[in-house]
């Protein structure tokens, strides 16, 4: 639990460390997701136009 | 590779496995470095942010000289696969680029006690970052995708000049940044048990990075040869 606190808080330096943590993953997980949607979207077009 | 459709049916049986390894290595830098490497002497524990600082920059760096000589294949080739990489590539490097000026910034702010001065390596890291955005906005103002290519080829070849002004921006310059982390020709000044998880980091990144530029360059396929027969044929089974 002590281990715990501390990794969070760390002396004071927490908010810094972990707000670089969290910006990486929010625009890693972007990087990701878009073009998986574009994949999708694409995909579904395609598959529309075949059927027409 | 030069093959679309073999590089589209390549990419879908890989990309998990692309990204679990990424994955896997990137969550054993970050949890042995942010979680259990010691604190530093001077700066404590905000030192920390140098996981995702350093690789990031690293990151940044090195995709704009992998665009360079994609740019230089495209040009020279006419391999219209390397164009498609440099569209790509330019994406994720904007992205480390943006993350290595977030993350410096608010690493120092607890440091330098500012978030921002126009500092050497700031300012061309900076110029970096514009030159990604310039050649995204090139791209998608011309429609011909053939001569798009060719316009972002020639702008990453002349803009890959920046890259020595940064990593030499320590040296040339009074800065308020440390010099490089990496060096070729030195030993790190860094104890291996801060150091070795910075490694396993930077592969992380390359990884990552390799994982994502596969995925987009996947959609990017997708999208310019939507109205191919192979494409068509993939979706009618």
């Amino acid at each position: 639990m002590e281990y715990l606190r501390e990794l969070i808080f760390m002396d004071g330096s927490g908010l810094y460390v972990w707000s670089c943590f969290f910006i990486f993953i929010a625009l890693i997980s972007l990087n990701i997701s878009l073009p998986f949607i574009l994949i999708k979207k694409v995909s579904k077009e395609i598959k529309i136009k075949n059927r027409s | 590779m030069g093959s679309t459709p073999y590089f589209y049916r390549w990419s879908s049986s890989a990309l998990p496995w692309l990204f679990l390894i990424s994955f896997l290595v990137l969550v054993w830098g970050l949890v042995w470095g942010i979680g259990y490497s010691p604190s530093d002497y001077k700066q404590g524990d905000v030192y920390r942010i140098i996981y995702i600082h350093v690789p990031s920059a690293i990151l940044s760096q090195s995709i704009f000289i992998f665009m360079a000589v994609c740019g230089f294949i495209n040009l020279i080739w006419r391999a219209k696969i390397a164009g498609m990489l440099i569209k790509s590539a330019c994406n994720i490097g904007a992205t480390f680029a943006f993350l290595v000026l977030i993350t410096g910034s608010i690493w120092g702010k607890p440091t330098w006690g500012t978030w921002w001065v126009w500092d050497a390596r700031l300012t061309s890291t900076l110029i970096l970052f514009f030159i990604y955005l310039a050649i995204i906005g090139l791209h998608s103002s011309i429609d011909n995708k053939v001569k798009a290519d060719r316009a972002v080829s020639i702008l990453s070849i002349v803009g890959v000049g920046i890259i020595p002004i940064i990593k030499k921006s320590v040296d040339w310059w009074q800065t308020l940044h440390q010099p490089s982390t990496f060096k070729l020709t030195e030993s790190p000044s860094m104890s291996p048990e801060m150091y070795l998880p910075l490694l396993v980091c930077v592969l992380g990144f390359y990884f990552m990075f390799f994982s994502i530029l596969i995925l987009q360059l996947k959609a990017e396929v997708l999208i310019r040869e939507r109205e191919k027969n192979w494409v068509r044929n993939l979706f009618n089974t």
